[in-house]
């Protein structure tokens, strides 16, 4: 049979991304950091830019790699500003997240003008254009999702205690500081999955929102994650169909209407749920 | 016999200031210890530092005559019930089982066994009904048991608890109070610290008089007399005034 390669290309990266970033995306709201995962996307922009000027490529693993490092350098800074300062942590990830936007956006616009090198459609990593995604680009996100999925399955128990008490979990001899490493990675993982399709400045929604529309429902951490890969890969899929067929519209920008309109349903709708159960059996 | 616990110069600072200072303590095995101090004094400073939870400026701490870290599995540390986020997706069964998690290992998930001890800790202390509950719907003391209780599953010999007598209810304090001495009756060394001088007299035979600095160790009668207090109470508050 065949499907237009264009529509197999979106469909998959919406499910895989939706997916992925719904899953990492639970413990990341849990461990009340959603910010920490906008500070990684926004800097992961200077880092695809540089691995384009330093290779002259544009192989979807090059470009990874270049925002993988400068995501990895933007956490270091904020973890060694946040332990040598008393600044609260809002903060000094506003500072890493808009600096380092700064610097992806000028490297970007620098690039823009000069007249020997093409672009090379990496201004579709501010917004998201999911129409590009090429087969080459959806396997590398199988494989980065895959990664994740297997890790956090594996790492489920010690991720919840992660999660929930980490104070326990060091009293009880969890080398806390390497789970949070290996669970912040994943995060970042999943960021660098999300840069075609949904773009740096919204990424953090892609985090966010899943997990905050699958709460109010979820009984278990197992029901939270899964609930929020499905409200992740659903309207990652409907963002892409929108972007796909209305043309202009990019891609990040789409999913993520899609995204407030689920978290606002969700929230709203369990309201009125509650309002009709007994008060003993209110959550 | 060699101490459950071996505190020896024990220094604790927080940026500049003194948490703990210089403290030399040893618990017997098979005591059951109230730890009291004004607010500050370093009560659960001193549970966290024992731990490792918090860097040391100075000291050395043996458990079972063992530095600390090879001795975690026969320790179970109690935290304040505020340190966590009590909207946790999960119930009370989950919360419990936590405490099987260390022995079970890297990557392998509770089982049957880990649920069956869990239901008999929940039930020790009269939550086994409430297992399949949120823990979001728990009230203050119902919370403080679920915490007990992911102790009980730890199966240790040495308990470490963080005032998980404050704000709870009567049954719950009656329940804590009978657990420990229960605990004690076992041979279990339980170590709590306590913000109601009322009760240490009547539960605990052994006292620790923090304030900073060790003001006084020693059986309860002769820790808990009004002179003995006034030192570590009124003496920190004349500090302040000076």
């Amino acid at each position: 049979m065949l499907i237009d390669s264009t529509v197999r290309n979106v469909v998959l990266g919406c499910l895989i991304l939706g997916s992925v970033s719904g899953i990492l995306g639970t413990f990341a709201v849990l461990r009340r950091q959603g910010l920490v995962g906008d500070t990684l996307a926004h800097a992961a922009l200077p880092g695809v830019v540089i691995a384009f000027m330093l290779s002259g490529s544009k192989a979807p693993l090059i470009l990874i790699l270049g925002a993988s490092v400068s995501g990895w350098i933007a956490m270091s800074l904020l973890s060694s500003a946040l332990r040598t300062t008393r600044l609260d942590p809002g903060t000094v990830m506003a500072v890493v997240l808009s600096s380092t936007f700064g610097l992806g956006v000028a490297l970007l616009s620098w690039l823009q003008k000069s007249p020997t090198a093409s672009l090379a459609g990496l201004d579709k990593y501010l917004l998201g254009q999911a129409a590009s995604l090429v087969s080459d680009q959806v396997a590398v996100m199988g494989i980065l999702g895959a990664v994740c999925v297997i890790l956090v399955a594996l790492l489920f128990k010690e991720f919840k205690l992660l999660s929930f008490d980490p104070v326990f979990a060091k009293s009880t001899g969890w080398p806390v500081a390497i789970l949070e490493s290996v669970l912040t990675g994943l995060l970042l993982v999943s960021i660098v999955v999300g840069l075609n399709t949904v773009g740096v400045v919204l990424m953090s929604a892609m985090l966010v929102a899943p997990a905050v529309a699958a709460r109010p429902w979820s009984r278990s951490l197992t029901g939270m994650t899964l609930g929020a890969a499905v409200v992740g890969s659903t309207c990652g899929l409907l963002g892409a169909g929108v972007s796909l067929t209305v043309p202009k519209v990019p891609t990040g920008p789409a999913i993520v209407v899609f995204l407030g309109v689920a978290v606002v349903a969700s929230l709203v709708l369990r309201h009125e749920r509650r309002a009709r159960l007994p008060a003993w059996r209110r959550p | 016999m060699t101490p459950a616990l071996s505190i020896r110069d024990l220094t604790v600072t927080y940026g500049e200031k003194p948490a703990l200072w210089d403290i030399d303590l040893d618990f017997e095995p098979g005591s059951l210890t109230a730890v009291v101090g004004p607010n500050g004094a370093g009560k659960s400073t001193l549970l966290k530092a024992v731990l490792g939870l918090l860097p040391k400026v100075a000291g050395t701490v043996l458990a079972f005559g063992a530095p600390i870290a090879d001795s975690l599995d026969r320790i179970a540390y109690v935290p304040q019930r505020s340190a966590v986020d009590w909207d946790f997706p999960t119930d009370v069964l989950d919360v419990a089982m936590m405490g099987a998690y260390r022995k079970l290992g890297w990557f392998r998930r509770p089982g049957a066994a880990e649920r069956a001890k869990a239901l008999e800790c929940l039930d020790r202390l009269g939550i086994a009904d409430l297992s399949r509950r949120q823990i979001s719907q728990l009230s203050g003391g119902q919370q403080q048991r679920v915490f007990l209780a992911r102790a009980l599953v730890q199966d240790p010999d040495l308990f470490l608890l963080d005032e998980p007598l404050a704000g709870v209810d009567v049954t719950t304090e009656e329940r804590a109070l009978d657990l420990f001495r229960q605990l004690q009756g076992q041979g279990k060394t339980v170590i709590v610290v306590h913000h109601d001088l009322e009760t240490v007299r009547d539960v605990f035979d052994r006292a620790v008089l923090l304030n900073v600095r060790l003001v006084a160790n020693g059986p309860v009668r002769d820790v808990m007399e009004p002179a003995v207090l006034r030192k570590a109470y009124l003496g920190g508050r004349d500090q302040v005034v000076c």
